[in-house]
């Protein structure tokens, strides 16, 4: 057999399996433009443990993954076993060294069998003409070995998404891989498939494997794992046994306390309401419910502070208030009009500016110019067009104000968006959606990915047009920005939301994060 | 006048230069095909030189050539500036060229000055309706635009092929009864068939290029092509207008088959079009999806073809050779466009 690494095919030779080794990534740093996506990062994981790697989306655990699997290069520091630097370039070097990727995306073909896609492009099982008999034989110990359940005879089309992720897992140990990198592995999982999965990962543990489990899920963190490693804007913040830490601290170390300051805020009485949620209920896929019952008011001259781990139901609230999701029940007012279900045009038009989570893909477009992108959302108010025919020199005169007003640090006004820093996308973005003097701004994640002096100027923007009477829904995974801003704060778990009481303490929005807020004796 | 600078064209003489660049490189690489033959290549694109630029004549038939494809180009370019991709320039000329002939000697009791407007709309209508199935099937049912859009091809030929042989055959020639000389688009210049629907294709390119740079529809559709999902998050009516533009796409390779047959056979022969619309998809890549290049780019891939001619008379040399010329050229587009992609 070819023996290129010490790694290769240890999984099947029953005799090296008790060996120890130790497989880390030694101060990796990596950038990607102006942004940092890897700074100074050390991590490291043993035979037979389980490692959770946590934090935000954009945290920059991503990237440490891809770099350990080859995907990506770091542009210093090293990835080594037993302190030996392997040299890493591709996934066909981290396969061959032992290390295997189970993606949130499954790259299985789905018009073949099982054992069709794990004998697929691996010589052992020979070419074209290859030993079925051998390999299903092989296989199905390894399966059995692993209590692994899996019908290899079935079509990767009809398998679940559960049993997908197995065959994804059984490819990587047919391929010999010690070191197993699981991304975001229980995102698509129901809690029956999380549990078997915890089982198996459990079972190859005992068998001197090593896992990292790279997830934004808290619960599935401390329950799958023996140690946990959190990242936050691109930094390790810490590894911590899991035994050793509560879920309470692992919350802080996510959302972090970084920023310099909190900005001063002056008294504004709030006027009447400019946005009411009254029931509002999104059904998601498969009878699941993204939103229930979502209760909300927000007055003028107010910030709504919604604080909560991603993904519970932050990004369907805003597509919904902005017209781009169908809402399944309830009703939503801005000022005092029926909004729902309404096509997003007519909500812009009535005066509700959007700042997106996403800028790269919602807010910018990134090929087309500054004044191209400055018009993006009013490009059909009068004062850029008569008649259908874009006013040139009005669009001009817009974007260098926007460049002015904002000190935007561009090359020129049609610069490509692309060629600007985050930081100064995100101040046209923001100028854009404020010269519409909107009465409702929605704002997520409005200083993510901006360095310190930009979150800043972000958040003093803000707190003026709060001065000026705008209402303010503020999303954000930063309990500090939540906190710094917000008059009232309220959590989103699970597509809910959890009312809190005036002034609330980090730890009791911890507390209600983690759904532990209301009944403290179901904390997980 | 340069606020609208695309992307694409970051500087504005680059897609002439690429253009010229590869020219070259597939004249030497076809001369490569020559040279064992015992042909000297510098003289046989000599005459290629000759036959297209060697008289008035053969200026106009340049001209009349680059018509249809400065209007399928457009037509392609139209759509992908949206993000579609539309294959199916050919049939839409193709439904154009029915429409007119059907009108053109049937007339339906129209005067003879309405009759030439009445088949240029006819022959937009019938390439925007053919455009209009594969976009309804892309928009509403997912169906790939691409795979529809070809399939529609040799739907179109074959509909043509059955009216040229059967209800509309003319008993003489693989061609349909003539159109009534009403119908016919003046000549511009007398005694060549140069004529006014180079015109149309000319304004349909200047047309376009003010749309997309200087209305808000054309910056809608840009928005579109370039990031759909900021198009939506901006309120745009992403669906309607990815419709209009396919349609209008098909429309104006519609007008291609019109020019065809008003302006040049004055019925509808077999085998009308010697794919005018894949030639300008070629066109279209060329020129970066920019309508003023695509006139410039057309106009020299239809100097190349009647100059082939020219060369194969004078020289015995087939003029398939240049069709290796252009099949290497669309593979060199191809490959500098990966290239590009890559770096």
């Amino acid at each position: 057999m070819n023996s290129r690494s010490p790694l290769r095919h240890i999984a099947i030779s029953e005799k090296t399996s008790a060996q120890s080794w130790r497989f880390e990534a030694f101060k990796v740093s990596k950038s990607y433009g102006a942004v940092v996506a890897n700074d100074d990062v050390s991590v490291d994981l043993k035979a037979g443990e389980i490692h959770a790697l946590l934090g935000e989306n954009g945290a920059g655990k991503s990237t440490i993954m891809k770099i350990l699997y080859g995907m990506e290069l770091p542009d210093a520091g090293h990835v080594a076993i037993d302190d030996k630097v392997l040299k890493i370039t591709s996934p066909a070097d981290a396969i061959a060294a032992g290390i295997a990727m189970v993606h949130q995306h499954f790259m299985l073909v789905p018009n073949l069998t099982v054992l069709e896609n794990l004998i697929l492009g691996n010589r052992r099982f020979g070419g074209i003409l290859s030993d079925r008999r051998a390999a299903r034989a092989e296989i199905s110990a390894l399966a059995e070995r692993y209590r692994i359940e899996v019908d290899l005879q079935k079509t990767v089309s009809k398998l679940s998404v559960g049993e997908q992720q197995r065959v994804e897992i059984l490819k990587a140990l047919v391929r010999g891989a010690r070191i197993l990198i699981l991304d975001e592995p229980t995102a698509v999982l129901t809690p029956q498939e999380i549990k078997a999965l915890g089982l198996t990962l459990r079972e190859l543990a005992q068998e001197r494997h090593g896992i990292f489990i790279v997830t934004h899920k808290l619960p599935e963190a401390m329950g799958l794992s023996d140690r946990v490693s959190v990242m936050r804007r691109g930094r390790l913040i810490g590894t911590w046994p899991t035994d050793q830490i509560t879920s309470a601290e692992l919350v802080m170390h996510m959302v972090g306390r970084s920023l310099p300051e909190s900005v001063s805020r002056p008294e504004v009485l709030p006027g009447p309401t400019v946005l009411e949620l009254r029931d509002i209920c999104i059904a998601g896929h498969a009878g699941r419910t993204m939103l229930q019952n979502i209760n909300l008011e927000i007055a003028e001259g107010e910030i709504l502070g919604v604080a909560g781990v991603e993904g519970n139901g932050q990004q369907e609230l805003t597509e919904a208030i902005a017209g781009l999701r169908q809402v399944s029940a309830g009703d939503i007012f801005l000022c005092g009009n029926v909004i729902t279900n309404s096509p997003a045009a007519s909500i812009l038009a009535a005066g509700v500016a959007h700042i997106p989570e996403d800028r790269h893909r919602d807010g910018v477009v990134l090929d087309f110019s500054l004044t191209d992108n400055a018009i993006l959302v009013d490009h059909q108010t009068p004062a850029f067009q008569k008649r259908g025919v874009i006013d040139q020199g009005a669009v001009i005169q817009f974007t260098d104000r926007l460049i002015n007003d904002y000190q935007i640090r561009c090359s020129g006004r049609e610069a490509p968006m692309r060629s600007l820093s985050g930081g100064n996308q995100q101040k046209l973005v923001l100028g854009r959606e404020l010269a519409r003097r909107p009465k409702m701004l929605i704002a997520v994640q409005p200083t993510r990915g901006l360095d310190v002096g930009a979150i800043d100027y972000v958040h003093r923007q803000l707190i003026e047009q709060r001065s000026a009477g705008v209402a303010i829904l503020l999303i954000s995974t930063e309990l500090d920005e939540i906190i710094a801003l917000s008059d009232r704060i309220v959590v989103m778990r699970e597509g809910r939301v959890t009312q809190l009481p005036d002034r609330p303490s980090i730890e009791t929005i911890g507390a209600a994060m983690l759904g532990s807020f209301d009944a403290p004796a179901g904390a997980e | 006048m340069n606020a609208h600078v695309d992307a694409p064209a970051v500087n504005r003489w680059r897609p002439l230069g690429l253009a010229a660049g590869l020219v070259v490189a597939s004249m030497a690489l076809t001369g490569l095909v020559l040279l064992p033959i015992g042909i000297n290549p510098i003289a046989a694109y000599a005459q290629i030189l000759k036959g297209a630029f060697g008289s008035v004549n053969a200026v106009t038939e340049d001209l009349v050539y680059a018509t249809p494809i400065i209007l399928t180009s457009l037509s392609v370019i139209l759509a992908f500036r949206c993000g579609l991709w539309n294959l199916g320039s050919d049939g839409q000329l193709y439904l154009g060229a029915i429409a007119t002939v059907g009108l053109g000697f049937n007339r339906f009791g129209l005067p003879g000055p309405a009759l030439l407007p009445a088949m240029a709309v006819a022959a937009f209508a019938a390439g925007a309706a053919w455009a209009a199935v594969p976009a309804v099937l892309r928009l509403r049912f997912g169906a790939s635009e691409v795979i529809v859009t070809i399939m529609m091809n040799f739907l179109a030929v074959t509909i043509a092929t059955y009216l040229v042989g059967g209800p509309w055959a003319s008993g003489i020639t693989p061609a349909t009864a003539p159109i009534v000389p009403e119908g016919f688009l003046p000549v511009l210049i007398s005694g060549t068939r140069l004529n006014a629907n180079f015109l149309v294709a000319i304004a349909a390119a200047a047309i376009l290029s003010f749309v997309l740079r200087r209305t808000v529809f054309g910056y809608r559709l840009r928005t579109i092509g370039q990031n759909v999902d900021a198009a939506r998050y901006a309120g745009m009516p992403v669906t309607k207008i990815r419709f209009l533009s396919f349609a209008c796409a098909g429309g104006l390779a519609g007008l291609a088959g019109f020019g065809e047959v008003a302006g040049i056979y004055h019925n509808l022969p077999n085998g009308l079009s010697p794919g005018f619309g894949f030639t300008g998809i070629v066109v279209a890549l060329l020129a970066r999806l920019n309508p003023v290049w695509a006139v410039i780019i057309a106009f020299a891939l239809a100097a190349l073809n009647v100059g082939s001619g020219g060369m194969q008379r004078a020289m015995g040399i087939p003029v398939s050779l240049v069709s290796i010329m252009e099949a290497v050229l669309i593979l060199l587009v191809l490959s500098t466009r990966m290239l590009e992609r890559r770096a």
